[in-house]
């Protein structure tokens, strides 16, 4: 038997709470159109990945199963949920997603890279209970047949300091950060080539890289937490 | 590279729109001048006079530091350090050719704050100066006083900053209250200006700077070097965490041993203190930050 090439399985969990209403979810609805027409222009980067998107405002749903994008019929259209905003719901259904779908991938006979989700979220979990969000995080990597990384990315009224604690593995994962001067439906067009470039560069990598931020107008949208690994001497970098 | 591939005559720029001018010269905004690689608005910074001094090709090594740095860290770079992008001459043909200024970027609105004096509101890039007052002097200037967790991470962020430099050989030389510049949204995090007067280890200095009077080291003749910008950063960390209180480099340890826990209190003598060598380094500092948690603070009385 010859070697599978490892499929690379992307998490789009997008916050669709009544704040995104507008502009916001305008721009969150193109991440799957730009990124199916990157993936087309890229068929042999489209044969690695596989992308699931999952929104979440109260409560969490799968929106679209992981799939290959450019196989899947219509693209889900995102539309805002009135029942609050919790990160405990779709922390939990990443991690029961996960888990299904990496027992699905090994049964057809696929070896699977790291899995990445991109967590975006413009606003604060107000209605978790105490500690809920927390406990759903640990139990998320401790659990996780096959744990993600996890790319917080925050907008507007979100709590940049909750969002960085959902980063994972730590140091090295970057967290996005609107920039002051921003409007929260740029930050989210920028973070589409984020998304964009990470999908094609990982298909070569088998585990999520992320490649330079490429947008070309607006550098201060996003800060990148940089890993501890820029600044380590070579020889200490080459040892770990 | 020569440094022609980086110099631009003063007409190229296009349209200069001046935004006032300070210590080392006239400051312009280039409202048609852009360049693919940095895509923020850009300046001009015109030095004081026509600087015979300033060797082009000093500028120039300068400005490939930052194309040294890899790819993916640029974009982290260009957000982080207000760096020369271009050199600007006075005729582009001549052989002794002279440095008129050079091009960096915008410094990002984030950077920026309301400063009250005497009655009139002035709007002033948010200087490290700023950061060292007590709550009241900073109240009385409309300024915002940061919190100790933002306080800690903008010395983490510094010190990653310094490391990051020193990490690629370069000295940053002049780090000082004004050199430093700090935001407090969406995150807090610092930004590094004049980094036209950096140098490479095993280089020679390409614009000459002295130390800023309030960050003299031991040895005021001692050049700018890796250990003058670790001596700076460990002055910097304790004025930061003890604001309001006058610290030198003699009464640092006192002040720190007082303020900050035990590594905290050794890190900060060891970093004012006579021997450069036994200054802990940028990383050093860096991995002290990071091993803080919100529920082990290392400082008492802020």
């Amino acid at each position: 038997m010859g070697h599978t090439p490892a499929l690379v399985p992307f998490y789009l969990v997008v916050d669709v709470s009544q704040s995104m209403e507008g502009p916001r979810l305008e721009q969150a609805n193109q991440i799957l159109r730009k990124l199916a027409a990157a993936l087309a222009a890229d068929p042999r980067a489209n044969d690695k990945v596989r992308i699931c998107m999952i929104d979440f405002s109260g409560s969490a749903r799968v929106v679209l199963p992981l799939c290959d994008l450019l196989n899947t019929a219509a693209l889900p259209v995102l539309r805002t949920r009135d029942d609050g905003t919790r990160y405990s719901p779709a922390l939990d259904l990443l991690l029961g997603t996960i888990n299904q779908d990496t027992r699905q991938l090994a049964a057809d006979g696929f070896a699977i890279g790291r899995p990445a989700a991109f967590f975006l979220s413009d606003g604060e979990p107000f209605d978790d209970a105490p500690n809920a969000w927390e406990q759903s995080l640990a139990r998320l990597l401790a659990t996780c047949e096959n744990p993600p990384m996890i790319v917080p990315c925050s907008i507007a009224e979100s709590d940049p300091a909750i969002l960085r604690a959902l980063a994972h593995p730590r140091p090295g994962t970057p967290v996005l950060v609107q920039g002051a001067d921003a409007q929260p439906e740029d930050a989210i067009n920028a973070l589409i080539d984020v998304v964009i470039g990470t999908v094609l560069s990982s298909a070569d990598q088998e585990t999520a890289v992320f490649t330079q931020i490429n947008d070309q107008s607006e550098l201060d949208t996003i800060i990148a937490e940089p890993p501890e690994e820029w600044i380590t001497a070579q020889w200490e970098a080459g040892g770990r | 590279m020569t440094w022609r591939d980086l110099a631009l005559a003063r007409p190229a720029l296009g349209a200069l729109l001046p935004l006032g001018g300070g210590g080392q010269g006239k400051i312009f905004r280039l409202p048609e001048f852009h360049l693919a690689e940095v895509p923020v608005p850009l300046i001009y910074k015109e030095y004081r006079e026509t600087s015979g001094g300033v060797a082009p090709q000093g500028v120039a090594n300068v400005i490939t530091l930052r194309a040294a740095v890899a790819r993916e860290q640029q974009p982290w770079f260009d957000s982080h350090l207000v760096w020369p992008l271009r050199l600007v001459v006075d005729d582009l043909d001549a052989a002794d050719a002279t440095v008129a200024g050079i091009v960096m970027r915008l410094i990002p609105g984030a950077f920026f704050t309301e400063l009250r004096l005497g009655g009139e509101t002035h709007r002033v890039p948010r200087e490290a100066r700023f950061l060292f007052l007590d709550r009241r002097d900073a109240a009385q200037r409309g300024l915002d006083f940061p919190d100790l967790a933002a306080r800690l991470l903008l010395c983490q962020r510094l010190a990653y900053l310094i490391a990051f430099l020193h990490r690629n050989d370069i000295v940053f030389g002049d780090i000082s209250s004004r050199n430093v510049l700090y935001c407090l949204a969406p995150t807090p995090d610092v930004l590094l200006v004049d980094c036209d007067a950096v140098r490479k280890v095993g280089s020679a200095p390409v614009v000459a700077q002295g130390h800023a009077p309030d960050f003299m080291p031991p040895n005021p003749r001692s050049p700018q070097s890796i250990t003058t910008d670790l001596f700076k950063l460990g002055l910097f960390v304790i004025r930061a965490l003890s604001p309001g209180a006058v610290v030198t480099a003699d009464t640092a340890g006192r002040t720190a041993a007082g303020t900050l826990d035990r590594t905290g209190a050794t890190l900060v003598a060891a970093s004012v203190g006579h021997d450069p060598a036994a200054r802990p380094s940028a990383l050093a500092w860096y991995r002290y930050f990071r091993s803080l948690t919100l529920l082990s603070l290392p400082v008492r009385g802020l």
